[in-house]
């Protein structure tokens, strides 16, 4: 059934992603990728007369979509040594040559929009075109081998260095010979903003990488598949950890699962691919909370309504628990005048924000099948944060994840922006100061009258999770 | 120790397809009358019973009860592998912590054996006995062809459906934002039999259960289907399969939604 077809939402639904309105490119997104003149016009020029990038990567690797299954892969590479130098300042734990920072989201809670984006707009990424499709194969995709046997001796060594950047620990020096620079900024809902684009004519790392023992297990294990890999051998063993152990060079970063993933590092042999990045990152969302929403089946249902509160960026939200077995709901709302609820000349979306439009997806028990392609991937980042929360909780949850966008949000910045903002509201756990506890449902939906400027009324509306377990009664009342 | 022989392969693998859809992994009872199984989904909304009787068995041998915990869909996994002449046998002996499946061709040439791991499932507290009290008012027996086709129906406007019955008719009825649907049943329908009525009964039930509990009609021969309903009280439905057994649901309804104010 899903949400209503009509035309009139359609900046909403799209997100800049599927073009909708017919045009090549997103008007809003070109709108706001005037914000790439941040990074200095005389690096560019420099860098355009010297034809030499040199930098450490954080380590970084981008694959992009567009085109697919023509698919663009490089390594990133920062171009701007001072902006470098403030980042390294901002993390003053870290050894000089580390910029990490620039390409891991886990890192940035708390930074405002401009930093973001100054880390993005002085990291480079490489673009060379891998052609992964096949027609001859019934899946119509080559595997990571057969892309290999193709390749010429160059694009050959630049696989071969995305790959082991994707595999390091650490920040590692880099050097690429190019053929052109283009400043640009560009802006996804899903991946982190992307930076400046070069095309390598040559890669070389220059130092020695240093490789986590785990992922040196995984991608080295070519019987072992990817959610395994990804479950039981990165995430896992890693949960208590804190983004923070990430220098302890013990823990695996979700960021950097998306690197092997993208790379195509993971897998059986024979089923190994190169993965956009934005699938990535949905993909390694999804594995991870769907892996331990199982586990959490068996625990205790909490006995009362609880909520938690928290913004960032402009970015409302309220997570709701609700006793009873593991299910979930995520609402979103963008307020009007956000990002994708204002007018566009000649994209019909005029007029029609003014109610608020609620949208959602949502998972009984049984968990879901189906791509959860109203809200996409934000679905998935939450969905992990708060799986895992239980989790280290020991507890399991009915829960309603509500959130209100206001226009203070400039641009998007990737799904991190959801998923760390959700950690950063339940790291203090049951009892934190973000926290209420109700005796009732009514009681605990007054959280999102106080909090959000959309009325009650049409969260409720929207809501196909909360009118189940409202109207549902249970088997219990009769086996008393 | 337990053996259990069954020629017929689509009828067994036709009953477990029909728990998995309500559940994922369970505790089963192998007694010496038969096979048992009292389970409910994790929402307790549904709630399922088997009952396979030892006369529906081409061999039955069962010294003693045993109650083994499995994971229902890899039982499934396994038993659609069977093709329609297998015969199926199911083994146990008590040293060990597996379950055996046989799967004999007809000829009796070729055997497969598959081996499913035991698991130790903490189920959920149910009391069965307290539902099986509920006396109905109201119950009749009809082709399960006709509620198929009334769900469906239900289907295009909401994702429930109101159940109706009184001393003339059965109603299905469904409304949406679309429209509405209704599709009665007169209970001069010769395909209704045992048609009791006592009251005015209406409840509102979810569509995705009653497409649960219609899996069972995989089972070869099962035509019918008995409801009961009775107002402020689950739905009950009931299949009688293959000759002594039977699978048995309870629905708890859903309440009408009331549009409060905030």
């Amino acid at each position: 059934m899903g949400n209503s077809t009509t035309a009139d939402e359609i900046c909403l639904r799209c997100k800049g992603a599927r073009m909708l309105c017919g045009k090549t490119h997103c008007p809003l997104l070109i709108k706001s990728s005037i914000l790439k003149s941040i990074a200095p016009l005389d690096m560019y020029k420099k860098i355009q007369r010297d034809k030499i990038i040199f930098g450490a990567s954080p380590p970084g690797v981008f694959v992009g979509r567009f085109g697919y299954p023509q698919v663009n892969i490089g390594p990133m590479i920062p171009i701007n040594e001072d902006l470098i130098e403030k980042a390294v300042l901002l993390n003053p734990t870290v050894t000089t040559k580390d910029t990490s920072v620039l390409d891991i989201s886990e890192f940035w809670y708390g930074k405002s929009q401009e930093e973001i984006i100054t880390y993005r707009s002085s990291l480079a990424r490489s673009n060379f075109k891998l052609n992964v499709y096949s027609p001859s194969k019934s899946t119509g995709f080559k595997t990571l081998e057969e892309v290999e046997e193709k390749l010429t001796l160059n694009e050959r060594r630049l696989l071969d260095a995305s790959q082991e950047l994707a595999m390091s620990k650490i920040s590692i020096d880099t050097e690429s010979k190019i053929t052109r620079l283009m400043p640009q900024l560009t802006m996804d809902p899903h991946s982190p903003p992307l930076g400046p684009i070069f095309t390598p004519e040559t890669i070389r790392i220059v130092d020695n990488i240093k490789v986590n023992p785990r992922v040196d297990y995984a991608v080295n294990d070519s019987d072992l598949n990817a959610t395994d890999a990804i479950f039981d051998y990165l995430y896992k063993p890693n949960l208590t950890l804190l983004n923070e152990d990430y220098h302890s060079h013990k823990l695996v970063l979700g960021t950097e699962m998306v690197r092997l993933l993208s790379s195509g590092l993971l897998g059986t042999k024979e089923r190994r691919k190169i993965v956009p990045t934005r699938w990535a990152i949905a993909a390694v969302d999804d594995i991870t909370s769907k892996r331990l929403a199982k586990e959490i089946r068996h625990y205790p249902e909490i006995n009362q309504f609880y909520t938690f509160h928290g913004k960032y960026l402009d970015n409302n939200f309220v997570i709701l628990l609700i006793p009873g077995p593991w299910s979930y709901e995520m609402m979103e709302c963008w307020a009007a005048n956000s990002i994708w609820t204002q007018t566009v000349p000649g994209v019909q979306n005029a007029d029609s924000f003014r109610i608020p439009k609620i949208i959602q997806d949502h998972e009984m028990e049984t968990g879901r099948k189906k791509y959860a392609s109203n809200i996409t991937g934000a679905y998935y980042a939450a969905r992990k944060e708060i799986v895992e929360f239980l989790y280290l909780n020991h507890k399991q949850a009915r829960v309603v994840l509500f959130r209100e966008i206001k226009g203070g949000y400039l641009v998007p910045l990737g799904v991190w922006v959801i998923r760390e903002t959700v950690r950063n509201i339940l790291k203090d756990g049951f009892g934190s100061d973000s926290m209420n506890k109700h005796e009732t449902l009514d009681d605990a939906l007054i959280r999102i009258r106080e909090n959000f400027s959309v009325p009650l009324k049409y969260w409720l509306q929207a809501s196909k999770f909360l009118k189940i377990i409202r109207t549902q009664r249970t088997l219990n009342e009769w086996m008393k | 120790m337990f053996e259990l022989t069954m020629n017929d392969s689509r009828a067994i693998q036709g009953v477990f397809d029909a728990v998995a859809a309500i559940i994922d992994e369970t505790e089963i009872n192998f007694n010496p009358n038969g096979i048992s199984l009292t389970s409910i989904d994790a929402g307790r909304v549904c709630l399922i019973s088997l009952n396979l009787d030892k006369e529906d068995f081409d061999a039955y041998k069962c010294d003693k009860e045993e109650k083994i915990g499995l994971n229902i869909e890899d039982l499934v996994k396994i038993l659609k592998r069977s093709s329609v002449n297998d015969s199926i046998v199911f083994q146990y002996a008590d040293t060990s912590n597996k379950l055996v499946i046989l799967m004999q061709s007809s000829e009796g040439k070729k055997i497969r054996k598959f081996s499913i791991t035991l698991k130790d499932i903490s189920m959920p507290p149910i009391k069965p006995e307290s539902l099986e009290k509920i006396s109905y008012n109201n119950s009749v027996s009809l082709p399960i062809g006709y509620l198929q086709e009334a769900i469906k129906d239900a289907d295009i406007y909401n994702d429930t459906v109101i159940i109706r019955m009184n001393d003339q008719s059965l109603v299905f009825r469904s409304e949406g934002n679309v429209g509405d649907t209704e599709c009665i049943m007169d209970k001069e329908d010769t395909m209704l039999t045992n048609f009791v009525a006592s009251d005015d009964a209406e409840g509102t039930f979810a569509l995705k259960f009653l497409n649960h509990m219609l899996k069972v009609s995989s089972v070869p021969n099962v035509t019918q289907v008995e409801v009961s309903v009775s107002t402020d009280q689950p739905l009950k439905a009931s299949f009688n399969i293959m000759g002594a057994s039977s699978i048995k649901y309870y629905l708890a309804p859903r309440i009408e939604d009331e549009d409060e104010e905030y």
